[in-house]
């Protein structure tokens, strides 16, 4: 007996509602009838439950994502912790606020004039900045002490003239090709990348032969533009550049000195040779040693076992030799041992609780930029990510015990506790439950490659020395892809970490080149730096005009890198920042000193949440708004350093004997990393002049007062707090 | 923190072992749905089927065919099941699991196949078909909840899933033919 056509599509119809699970008893019944009349129809019905439990096994929504916490401030007013820090300074802080009223009304009338800019042409790393720098909000931030803003606002924003290049005036929209930069000056020869070989430099001109990969950055990137029809925004000119470059390569704005020695340099090649100059300097070790402290463990100690100032001795030592990359990754993946001797183990001690989950997915998401946090509980379709794979990724991590001993301290004779990473041999798979509590087996792999699972294997040995492997190793790409990130505010994926099959590339080719350089180069951190600073689009202003008003990732496009996207600083670096323009990171000496570090956290600590998730994620509820920065430029640092007491910057400018218009371009290098324009420049000694004439007193205690006022305004301008 | 269970037996099974027993997964799954058709009820078979197994471990005798023995336990474990819950659930006849059950274990020969044809057809589904599927398969979902999110009467999204399931069989067909003639 056989199914005719009309049979056929009954069947279909059952097989349907079977799949829906609305299949009534006497539907069942002719179900039943129909499978098992034909062999036909059985195959149709195994074909049907084969699609539908295949669908079932291997599909999740992806849901992971939108039940992410996103790092979003909380709202200042809600933040406890922060509330002190005004009243403290009620007396002092009430009348600075009073007095430095005008300052900061006149800081938003000329100073801010590059922020009202960026506010409509330029985009922002988050919505809170955007937020920030639009010219309504400037004014609301400040506008408990703004009085005339309506002054303000009705002035035309200045076109920023900077006096050292005044031959180049820099007008929008752009039309053209930015100039070509310094960095492409002959100095620069084609070349393939050299690596300094064991440990010794070689001269400044055979490092920098480093063209090749420069030159395919430019290539790629511009002809993204062109496909766009996009053209690229100017050349940034140099006090934009030189403060840029310092945030991002050494954390902190550059001091007046080191601005005004730029600013006078003339040689072509000034900017690779500051590069140069930063990748040398001990801000570079500290400023990523923070960085991926951070990444690794963040802000916040979660968990006595971790050991933070071993890890940061461990990456101040990576970062300051220039270690390969893969063999920091294979170090903190594989590390074993006290967690003071062995600085490396607080990665993981950090994450081994909750049965190494967290240890697997942050693993996944900052050596391999893949995120499979939502697949321990659930498939992904369309990601190669598999429930499976996420448990086969953790069983490398299950033969890892956490040990704790109480040892004789040989200094002090006192017993102390000791925090000890231990491997124990393990054999055979992992078990874990899926969403339906059905017990599933996982064994040791990872990227597809299996490991051993007998006892004597070391897994996590295992896994180290395979994420590294290849010419196109999954550790240099997600390195590759956050380095990139760092430097122009967007990865090539969104976002940074989640490199996965469903995630699109926006610069493929460039990707893989980079990669595959990154490898060749002995996964050298400061080589690929380079490469990134001396790349055209690093050069580039992050002002835009109509041509590229396109190219805004913040509204969802795929970035074109035809302008700097405006990064709003971490709160490191506004710390950082913050010492360096008051100068009191010298009178505090050495910056790995204990009480200075001890300070730093403290300040650091009050904005960080955490949570007590999967992924130990943490947020801080520092956003980089101005009425945030305003509460806490009223803290005891910003006191510090406004006081014209004791060496601080500000003393030092206020009792020079430099002219008046000088003090005042002193500050403006000190805070903003330029000189004032003109019209500023105009402005504010009108202010000095009217704030010393209205004291009656003492004209110089008058003077020094509005200086200080004028200081204080500039460390709380958005100017102050972006990276542009 | 997983040794506890590491060893459920007093000797733990071989590496081999638990190589066949994660391999087969998938295919158990299958063989089972097929005789109970609802996915949940299937993995909860298959979760009783998978402690036995494990249990049984020394029995099994290296170099005969697993999957023939485990499905044998998976077999016995639908039939528990149902007679667990025969009262407040519709389940198919004996006669039908006899005569479908074995030929479901021979098809799931060509899972693997099947599967990748499906991972490819499904890469070929316009955006939208491909997120009401992927909604209508999430953990705990079903047509009626899908509705429900969407604001969609319930017998049309019923039938868009029915277009979308026979547009990826038929795909899958193709595939699994252009495959089969190269």
């Amino acid at each position: 007996m056989s199914l005719g056509n009309g049979q056929y599509s009954e069947l279909t119809e059952l097989l349907e509602a079977l799949c829906d699970d609305r299949l009534s008893p006497a539907e069942t019944v002719r179900l039943e009838q129909l499978v098992l009349a034909d062999n036909g129809a059985r195959r149709l019905y195994l074909e049907y439950i084969d699609l539908h439990g295949t669908l079932h096994w291997d599909t999740a929504q992806d849901s992971g994502r939108a039940a992410m916490p996103a790092a979003v401030g909380i709202p200042v007013a809600t933040n406890p912790s922060l509330a002190p820090a005004e009243t403290n300074t009620a007396p002092s802080g009430r009348n600075r606020w009073y007095a430095a009223s005008a300052a900061v009304a006149m800081l938003i009338l000329v100073g801010l004039g590059i922020a009202i800019q960026q506010g409509v042409f330029s985009e922002h790393n988050g919505d809170h900045v955007a937020r920030n720098t639009e010219p309504s909000d400037g004014n609301n931030a400040t506008n408990t002490s703004t009085t005339n803003k309506g002054n303000g606002t009705s002035e035309e924003p200045l076109v920023i003239d900077i006096p050292n290049d005044a031959d180049k005036p820099r007008h929008l929209p752009v039309v053209s090709r930015p100039d070509k930069t310094p960095t492409e000056s002959p100095v620069i020869a084609p070349g393939p990348p050299q690596v300094a070989a064991n440990g010794t430099s070689p001269p400044i001109d055979a490092r920098m032969q480093v063209a090749s990969p420069v030159e395919f950055i430019d290539e790629q990137i511009s002809a993204s533009w062109t496909v766009a029809g996009v053209d690229s925004s100017p050349t940034a000119d140099d006090s934009e550049w030189v403060r840029r470059v310092y945030l991002d390569v050494t954390g902190r704005i550059p001091s007046a000195d080191a601005v005004d020695r730029f600013l006078k340099d003339r040689r072509p090649n000034k900017r690779a040779l500051l590069v140069e100059e930063l990748l040398d300097d001990s801000a570079y070790v500290a400023n990523w040693t923070t960085i991926w402290t951070n990444l690794l463990i963040g802000r916040a100690d979660v968990s006595e076992n971790v050991n933070r100032p071993a890890l940061q001795r461990f990456l101040r030592r990576s970062f300051a030799r220039n270690r390969p990359w893969s063999e920091v990754v294979y170090d903190l993946v594989s590390a074993e041992g006290d967690n003071e001797e062995n600085g490396a183990t607080n990665f993981l001690l950090a994450h081994l609780n909750n049965e190494a989950v967290p240890a697997t997915a942050v693993t996944a998401r900052l050596f391999l930029g893949m995120q499979v946090q939502c697949t321990q509980c659930h498939r992904h379709p369309f990601n190669d990510w598999k429930q499976s794979q996420f448990w086969e990724l953790n069983s490398c991590f299950q033969q890892t015990e956490v040990v704790h001993q109480r040892v004789v301290d040989p200094k002090t004779g006192r017993a102390k506790r000791a925090t000890q990473l231990v491997s124990k041999p393990l054999a055979g798979p992992i078990f874990y439950e899926n969403r339906q509590q059905v017990m599933r087996t996982a064994m040791p792999k990872v990227l597809g490659v299996s490991i051993d699972p007998g006892a004597e294997t070391n897994r996590r040995e295992e896994l180290a020395r395979l994420v590294v492997e290849g010419s196109q190793s999954q550790v240099a790409r997600a390195m590759v892809n956050r380095m990139w990130q760092h430097f122009f505010g967007h990865a090539f994926t969104r976002p940074v970490d989640d490199m996965g099959p469903h995630s699109p590339v926006t610069h493929p080719a460039l990707l893989d080149r980079l990669t595959g350089d990154f490898v060749a180069s002995g996964y050298d951190v400061k080589q690929l730096i380079r490469w990134i600073c001396n790349s055209q689009p690093y050069q580039l202003s992050s002002r835009y005009g109509e041509t590229n008003i396109a190219d805004d990732p913040a509204a969802g496009a795929a970035p074109l890198f035809s302008r700097m996207y405006v990064k709003s600083m971490t709160v490191e670096q506004l710390y950082d920042s913050m010492l360096a323009a008051t100068r009191l990171d010298e009178s505090r000496g050495n910056r790995w000193d204990e009480t200075e570090q001890q300070r730093r956290q403290e300040w650091l600590l009050q904005f960080v949440v955490t949570y007590d998730t999967e992924e130990n994620n943490e947020t801080t509820t520092f956003d980089g708004t101005l009425p945030q920065a305003l509460m806490m430029m009223n803290g005891q640092l910003v006191q510090q350093a406004l006081s014209a007491e004791g060496d601080t910057y500000l003393k030092r400018v206020v009792t020079s004997r430099d002219s008046e218009t000088e003090k005042i371009r002193k500050l403006f290098l000190a805070a903003l990393s330029r000189y004032p324009t003109p019209k500023e420049l105009g402005a504010f000694r009108k202010l000095l002049r009217e704030q010393t004439a209205a004291s009656g007193g003492n004209r110089q205690q008058a003077q020094a007062e509005a200086l200080q006022d004028l200081f204080w305004a500039f460390l709380n301008s958005s100017e102050f707090i972006l990276v542009h | 923190m997983s040794k506890e269970e590491t060893t459920p037996t007093s000797q733990p099974p071989s590496a081999e072992f638990v190589q066949l027993f994660t391999r087969h997964q998938r295919r158990l799954y299958i063989y089972i749905l097929a005789q109970v058709p609802s996915p949940v009820d299937a993995e909860e078979i298959l979760q009783e089927t998978n402690i036995i197994i494990w249990r049984k471990c020394e029995q099994f005798e290296m170099g005969t065919n697993f999957l023939a023995w485990a499905s044998r336990i998976a077999k016995f474990e639908v039939l528990k099941f149902r007679d667990r819950n025969r009262r407040d659930r519709l389940y198919f006849s004996d006669t039908f699991i006899e005569q479908v059950a074995d030929e479901a274990l021979v098809a799931s020969d060509q899972l693997e196949l099947r599967r990748s044809a499906l991972i490819h057809c499904l890469g070929k589904l316009r955006e939208k078909d491909r997120e009401l599927i992927q909604q209508r398969y999430a953990p705990g979902e079903n047509g009626k909840s899908v509705a429900d999110v969407l604001g969609r009467p319930v017998n049309s999204v019923y039938q868009s899933l029915g277009r979308i399931r026979r547009t990826l069989m038929e795909c899958i067909h193709r595939r699994l033919a252009v495959e089969a003639g190269q």
